[in-house]
């Protein structure tokens, strides 16, 4: 009753302050309505850039990847036409099938499989030096036989779980016949002897032919006899 | 601000109470303005780099399309591989000939080729000869049925070698050899006749294995001369690769598959003969 007398005797004191407060409490309220409402717009926004960001991303990723394939493929279907059209004497060296061939000018002189080592890098952190072999344009550095020795990298003898030697360079380690190109890609035959020497492991990196093959065709290489790798 | 304390100490609670409301939803707007300007900033921010990354994008797109347009440029140049025709290869290793068109073998069959070895002649000068097959591109330059051959020097040093302390000798046309018994050999026409003091002339005969003799020599009759033209050695059918070398049969068939010749591709005499019906002038061979 008390507070009622004093509310009335109040509003008619300052008849003008109760609604001066109302209107600014209202004014308040909707301002923060239309922030509310604006900063939840501006939200749908972000999000909507975000997402939109992190779809550009995902396709310049994807792009780049496509790309680098494909520029990939047509660098190798340019080597592999270099091979076919080149009238010198030549190796043609398939790495995805496996496949070496003797050719001149189009002509297949002589064709054969090869077991291939695998590509990977060499240290357990995949980083560093790998056994890759480099494809494109390389030629023949060296062709050797069962009596020339060759320097076994370190790595070979931990990747068999051998004992590493004071002297790498090993007679016949690469087999009767081997080829060596100028990047340090390798076609061997089995040796009799060295770390090698096992039918079941085949160096990282390099290729194994058969004796008969690399025999057959050893005589016409020399060096700068170029290699094609694709 | 004197006005207000003034009206407000005469307030009751309710009027109170609305100022502190007021008060608070002042607050709450102020804080409200900050957020909504701080996420206006971060939406801006986003926008300009959403905006960038459409730019990469592009760039990244652009840069891709020049490279493989280059590489379809240097692909589109680099040399066609050549129509594929037929073409032999020849491997001295296996000892083995393929007849081949593009990856695809035609015909195949064993061959002899050069025996690897070496003969020295040293009468009339040191001289050495090698019987290797030439490895290398080679075409087939002329065809022939019924080749004779003409046997190169090598054949009479190697003859005189076999017979044991015979020599050979060289007749030129022009000169004359004398057999011993005082006739001598020289050159008629396309002839070497042996002429005897009384002037009777006889027409010789020569073959591998009966080649002319005077005394302790083998006579080696000059090129072009039917005494230097052997029947039947080299099969029915050449194809000749030049320089001497050729694709031919053989007299010896049990010679093929061995490094036996003196540097020729020797075949069994069908083998040639069916190659001759097929293989055309200017065929490429190949021996590795």
């Amino acid at each position: 009753m008390f507070t009622e007398i004093r509310f009335r005797d109040f509003r008619q004191q300052y008849p003008r302050f109760l609604p001066a407060v109302l209107l600014i409490l209202g004014v308040l309220i909707a301002v923060d309505a239309l922030l509310i409402e604006r900063r939840r717009n501006y939200d749908e926004q972000i999000n909507s850039f975000r997402g939109g960001m992190t779809d550009i991303q995902r396709q310049r990723g994807t792009t780049l990847a496509d790309t680098r394939q494909e520029q990939q493929k047509l660098v190798l279907q340019i080597v592999r036409r270099q091979a076919e059209g080149a009238t010198a004497l030549h190796l043609s060296f398939d790495v995805d099938s496996g496949t070496v061939a003797l050719m001149q000018a189009g002509a297949v002189l002589r064709s054969f499989k090869v077991a291939m080592g695998v590509e990977r890098r060499l240290s357990p952190l995949r980083t560093g030096e790998s056994t890759g072999i480099p494809r494109g344009a390389d030629s023949v550095r060296q062709v050797l036989g069962a009596a020339d020795a060759w320097p076994v990298p370190k790595w070979v003898y931990s990747d068999r779980r051998l004992p590493v030697p004071a002297d790498s360079m090993v007679v016949g380690a690469l087999g009767p016949v081997a080829i060596i190109f100028t990047s340090g890609t390798v076609i061997y035959s089995l040796p009799t002897g060295g770390p090698l020497r096992d039918t079941g492991y085949v160096l990282p990196g390099a290729a194994r032919a058969d004796e008969t093959d690399l025999r057959a065709i050893a005589p016409d290489l020399a060096p700068g006899t170029p290699v094609y790798i694709y | 601000m004197r006005r207000i304390k003034e009206v407000l100490q005469d307030a009751p609670p309710v009027i109170w109470a609305l100022a502190v409301a007021t008060v608070l939803a002042g607050a709450v707007t102020w804080g409200l303005l900050l957020s909504a300007v701080q996420h206006r900033r971060e939406r801006d921010v986003h926008r300009l780099r959403v905006t960038q990354e459409h730019g990469l994008l592009d760039s990244v797109t652009l840069r891709a399309e020049a490279v493989r347009d280059s590489l379809e440029n240097a692909y589109a140049s680099s040399p066609e591989a050549p129509p594929p025709v037929p073409y032999i290869v020849v491997s001295i290793e296996d000892r083995r000939l393929w007849l081949k068109q593009a990856d695809t073998v035609l015909y195949t069959t064993r061959v002899a080729v050069g025996s690897g070895k070496s003969l020295v002649q040293t009468e009339g000068g040191r001289k050495e000869y090698k019987f290797d097959t030439p490895r290398g591109r080679l075409t087939v330059q002329y065809k022939e049925t019924d080749p004779y051959w003409a046997p190169p020097d090598w054949h009479f040093v190697e003859m005189a070698e076999k017979k044991k302390g015979f020599g050979v000798v060289m007749l030129k046309r022009g000169q004359q050899v004398p057999v011993g018994d005082g006739s001598w050999y020289e050159v008629q026409g396309d002839e070497v006749v042996r002429v005897y003091p009384d002037g009777h002339v006889q027409l010789l005969e020569a073959s591998e294995g009966h080649e002319l003799l005077a005394g302790k020599s083998i006579v080696v009759p000059p090129f072009g001369t039917n005494q230097r033209k052997y029947k039947w050695v080299v099969g029915g059918h050449r194809l000749n690769l030049g320089e001497g070398y050729g694709l031919h049969g053989t007299d010896e068939p049990k010679s093929i598959g061995h490094a036996a010749s003196h540097g020729c591709v020797r075949l069994r005499n069908e083998d040639i003969a069916y190659l001759y019906s097929i293989v055309p002038v200017g065929t490429a061979v190949y021996i590795y």
